[in-house]
This record gives structure tokens, sequence and C-alpha cells, in this order.
């Protein structure tokens, strides 16, 4: 039981050595970008919620609103991390990772729902403006946007905003915001300057159509991963176009590509090849193509003669 | 390519729910039906309670219309983009449906807790109204989803069901309450109850996120146990070692496993992936398998293939 205990780690092991060392170091600069960005976020949230209560403005709300569902993004995010350097286990043999493309999934429905709850009460201010205090609103509005800037460069410069999903849709959070800010601004302004009350509904719902978007964007891209669906970025027919041009191969069928979790995909597929042919020079030039190519490190693949072709067609 | 089949599979990924789908038709055109039937009634009569209620009911309509895309999806066979088909989404659409239910529960705890501190005077008649009609029309729903779930196995309506069940324990609560507080005066009964239903719902609620989760996860199904399935495909003459397995669930009743094996040199490879495969499933019903055959000389495993390779000449 022990050596077979002792195997068993060791495959993770190297496992991990396969595409740890990139990863690895963008986590921890990951972390840094979200921790600050959380802190400065939190701050600003506690401040627009106050504030909006107090000049009874509705965009310094919804800002707030979209501040507070980027605070829970952040930790989430966070806490997504910290799950992802937990190691694969027997039970979970993908490892964490992918509990942060839950993590981005939940925060895009929050969004949704959030989104929503702005809208209507838009709705209820744009037939009955209040008068709202619009000189404290822009002083505050002005901090948020100025933090907004803050965190987003702090998310930019410590962390992988390209590549990693959970991280860009963090990043793009706080750009909404900013946006969500200036909108107050210039709806303060516009109250300061005319006294026209039903600018501070308008932009609430700007702010709430931009939180949609982004949410949109967020979740289309989980479902895909959740869904196990292709990489964007890998054509299938490519694949399956390559591995065909090995020699002696015959076809590439139950072709799967998917995604474990942002920059971390997996292939596995089944491969005919003629009966005289070595199998393991096959499988060298097929798993080399595939990495060299594709960048994909981890695969299974099966290589099949007429034999085992012909066992299997029943099913 | 070919027009009648994208690519060769051995298992197909789709699958084709017709007593699920009739089913949910049902339930979604009743639920339909009677948000329709509240609105007007609540615009006819002023009341904010039944629109609210219908607002509820919309709610639902909402879930089935999401639970019912997951059917219609599954059926889709798989493309380049989705190599595993579509049956995925079912899960996505249980674990939503499950943190709605969690996030509704909470809802109703906290206004249970609030009106315990400021107990709030209540409309009987009306109260007793709205009750008994979503009664009825949950208590229809609930007995046609249920019996649809007995028949064929699905997270998805299940998922559903649960919201039928949250609403008729409400309408059921709300009842009780309204009894009880009509004949003893205690108004404490109606928080008390709230308080009791959030709990039952964030229950179910619960129970369903975690199912879809080890899903999504791409966890171990329950009922397998990896270590037995690695211990049973070393038995098999010629393996000499099991590594980088995976085994996983794309949907409910739906899984996949790939795994490497190191092998003898004197055997001959489809040999050893057949009675991997028969083995499979025979005694684990996995169908849909990728197994990895290879020598551990002429492929680089680093430090793992060097212990490996190490113990076998000492073995020898």
């Amino acid at each position: 039981m022990h050596h077979h205990h002792h195997h068993h780690s060791h495959d993770h092991h190297g496992h991990h050595h396969h595409h740890g060392h990139h990863h690895d170091h963008s986590r921890e600069g990951n972390k840094k970008g979200l921790t600050i960005a959380f802190l400065i976020t939190t701050g600003i949230m506690l401040l627009e919620f106050f504030g909006g209560l107090i000049t009874n403005s509705l965009a310094l709300l919804s800002d707030s609103g979209h501040m507070l569902s980027d605070a829970s993004s952040l930790v989430l995010s966070l806490v997504a991390i910290w799950f992802a350097t937990k190691p694969a286990s027997p039970n979970k043999t993908y490892g964490f990772y992918r509990f942060e493309i839950l993590a981005a999934l939940f925060n895009g429905v929050t969004l949704f729902v959030i989104a929503g709850f702005i809208i209507w009460e838009a709705i209820e201010r744009f037939y009955n403006p209040p008068t709202v205090a619009s000189g404290s609103m822009m002083l505050i509005a002005s901090i948020g946007l100025f933090a907004n800037l803050l965190s987003a460069w702090a998310l930019m410069k410590k962390g992988d905003v390209k590549n990693n999903v959970n991280l860009r849709s963090a990043y793009l959070h706080v750009i909404g915001d900013a946006l969500g800010s200036v909108g107050a601004i210039v709806a303060g302004l516009v109250m300061w300057i005319f006294g026209w009350y039903v600018a501070d509904p308008i932009i609430s719902v700007l702010v709430a159509l931009l939180i949609l978007k982004g949410a949109w964007g967020v979740v289309k891209h989980t479902v895909h991963i959740l869904m196990e669906g292709t990489p964007i970025t890998i054509d299938l027919n490519e694949v399956k176009k390559v591995l065909e041009s090995i020699d002696g191969v015959i076809n590439v069928h139950d072709l799967h590509i998917w995604t474990i979790t942002s920059g971390l995909d997996s292939l596995s597929c089944h491969i005919l090849i003629e009966d005289h042919q070595d199998s393991q020079k096959v499988l060298q030039e097929a798993i080399h193509f595939i990495e060299e190519h594709f960048k994909i490190q981890h695969t299974t693949i099966q290589i099949e003669t007429s034999q085992i072709h012909h066992e299997d067609m029943k099913i | 390519m070919s027009i009648i089949q994208y690519d060769y599979h051995h298992l197909p990924h789709v699958k084709t729910q017709n007593q699920s789908k009739r089913t949910l038709w049902i339930t979604l055109g009743l639920t339909l039906f009677f948000t329709i039937v509240e609105i007007a009634g609540g615009i006819l009569s002023n009341s904010l309670a039944l629109l609210s209620d219908s607002a509820h009911m919309a709610s639902d309509v909402l879930a089935l219309g999401l639970s019912m895309v997951a059917l219609y999806l599954a059926m889709r066979p798989p493309n380049h983009r989705f190599t595993f088909g579509y049956l995925r989404f079912e899960i996505i659409t249980s674990f939503l449906n499950g943190l709605t239910l969690a996030i509704i529960s909470i809802g109703i705890f906290w206004e249970g807790v609030q009106r315990f501190i400021s107990p709030e005077p209540i409309d009987f008649r009306l109260m007793l109204t709205i009750s008994s009609i979503g009664f009825i029309v949950n208590l229809v729903l609930t007995i046609v989803l249920s019996r649809s779930t007995k028949e064929e196995e699905n997270l998805n309506i299940k998922s559903a069901l649960w919201h039928f069940i949250g609403d008729l324990l409400s309408s059921i609560g709300v009842i009780v309450s309204a009894i009880l507080i009509y004949f003893t005066g205690f108004y404490f009964f109606d928080p008390l109850i709230s308080i009791i239903i959030a709990g039952i719902i964030f229950t179910g609620g619960a129970k369903i996120i975690r199912e879809s989760y080890f899903i999504l996860m791409e966890a171990v199904p329950d009922q397998f146990h990896l270590d037995q399935i690695r211990e049973d495909i070393r038995q098999i003459e010629g393996v000499e070692d099991v590594h980088d397995m995976h085994l996983w669930a794309v949907s409910t009743d739906h899984y996949s496993l790939t795994a490497h094996v190191f092998i003898n040199e004197h055997i001959q490879p489809f040999c050893v992936i057949l009675a991997i495969n028969e083995m499979l499933s025979k005694k684990y019903g996995i169908k849909h398998t990728t197994i990895q055959v290879e020598h551990a000389m002429f492929h680089d495993h680093g430090e793992y293939g060097k212990e490996f390779l190490l113990q076998k000449k000492k073995k020898a």
C-alpha cells in the first residue's frame, strides 16, 4: 500500500513539473495584485455606499454595487488561487484549478443580478427624480475614479491580465468601475450646472449596461470551459490534420481537447495506425507534434491497430 | 469530413430524454399560465402581494427555461468546438439553479429574522388566498416533475423540482402560520416557519450545488475508487505501471477515463488496451477510455521513469 501511494504522489509531481514553472511565478504576482486591488476596492465601495445614501445619488449607489461585486470577485479569485495550489488528490485528479473557473462564473451571474437591480431602481427614479447633493457626489466619485485606476494599475503591473480568465475578469470589473465613476462625475456636473436630476438615473442605467456587457463576456467564456469546449485558440481540425500527417497513421478519432483552467489544456485521442508500424515511434512523434505546434503538454493517446478497431466498433 | 459523422467516436456523446422533455414542457406551460394569471389578478385587484408573487413565478419560468435549453442542447451531436457534446450544459444549469435556491433561502431566512425582531401585521385573507393558489399550482408541478425524475435520472430536472418543492413548502408554511396566528394570536409563528422553510430549501440547494460542483471540477465520481481501478489495471497481464490517470464525469452517468501505462516489452500493446477496455467496461461500466501505452525506456518520464526502471532492474 505504501509503495502504491508513493507512485501516486510521484506521478502528480511529474505533472506539476510539466506545467508548473511559468505558472508558479505569475501566480505569486497575481496574488499580490489581487490583494492590493481588493483593499482599495473595499474602501471605495464603503465610501461610495454611504456617500450614495447621504447625497441621495443612485449613480453613486450603483457604482458601489458594482464595487461590491468586484470586492467579492477579488476575494473569490484569491480563494481560487489558494485552492489551485492545493495538490491533486485521488478524488480530484485534475487538482483544484477549476475552482477558478467556477468562481468566475459565479461573479458573472452576480453581475447580471446587480445590473437588474440598478435598472429597476433607475426606472422608478426616472419618473420621480429625487434631489441629489451633486457637489459631494462629484467629490466622492472623483476619489472612486482615482482609486479604481490605482487598482487597475496594480492588477496589470503585478498579474497576468492577458492569459488568466480569473484575473482578466477582475481587471474588467475594475475598469468598468472607473468608467462608472466617470459617469457619476458627469452626472454630478449636469445636476450641478443645470439642476437636471434625471441625469442620475440615466447614468445609473449606463453603468448597469456596462456591468451587463462585462458579465456576458465572463459567463460566455467560463461556460465554454466548463462544457469542455475546444480552447478558442486551437483549431481541432488543424490538430487532426497534423496528427494524420504522421507516417503510418490511418486516422485520428475520439479526439478531445479541453481546458482544465486558463493556460492549462488537456488532449486525448485514439490514433489508428497500420499494423506493421511501430506504435511507440508514432506515439513519440504525436506527443512531440502536439507540444510543438499547439503547446499542449497534457496528452493521452491510445495507439490502435486494426485488431482493436474492429473489436470496438460494436459500441 | 463526411456529412454523416464529423469524427468517429466509440461512444456517442448525446442524450435524448423524451420523458424529461415532455414533463418540462408541461410544467413550463403551467407556470407561465399561472404567472400571467397572477399578473392579471394583481393588476385588476391592485394587490402588490400578488404582483410580487408573480415576480417569483417569473423566476421559476426562467429557471425552467434554462433547464429546457439544456435538454435540447444535450441532443446536439458533438462538433469541433464541443468535442464532448453539449451534455455538460445541464450540469452548469443545475449548478446555477442550486445557487439560486441557496440565495433564495438566505433571503427568506433574513426576512424571517427581521420579522422576529419587529413583527408586522398580516392581512389573513390575502395571505390565505395567494398561498392557497400557490399551494395547488406547486403541488401539481411537484407531482409531475417528481414522477419524471423517478423514470429518468437527470440532475437538471432534479434542480427544477427543488424550485417547486421550495415553493410548495413556502405556501404550506404560509397557510399553517396564518391559521396558527389566527387561533393563537402569536405572531412569531410566521417568521419561525419561514426560517424552517429556509433551512429545508437551503439543504436542497446545497445538495445540488455539491453534486454539480464535483462534476464541474472533474472530480472522480463518488461511486468509483480510483486506487481500486488503478490496482485492477495493474493486475492485467503485461501492465507494469499506471500513471497520469484521470477519471471524471462528463455529465451524470457519462464517464471518461484517461491513463498512461508502462507495459512489458514482450506483449502486444493492443492486447493490453483490449484487456483494459474490457475490464473497465465490464466491471465499472466505463466505456469512454483512452489508454496511452508506453515503454519507460523510450519515453522521457524524468525522475519517475528513472526510478521505475531502476526498481525494475532490481527485481530482475
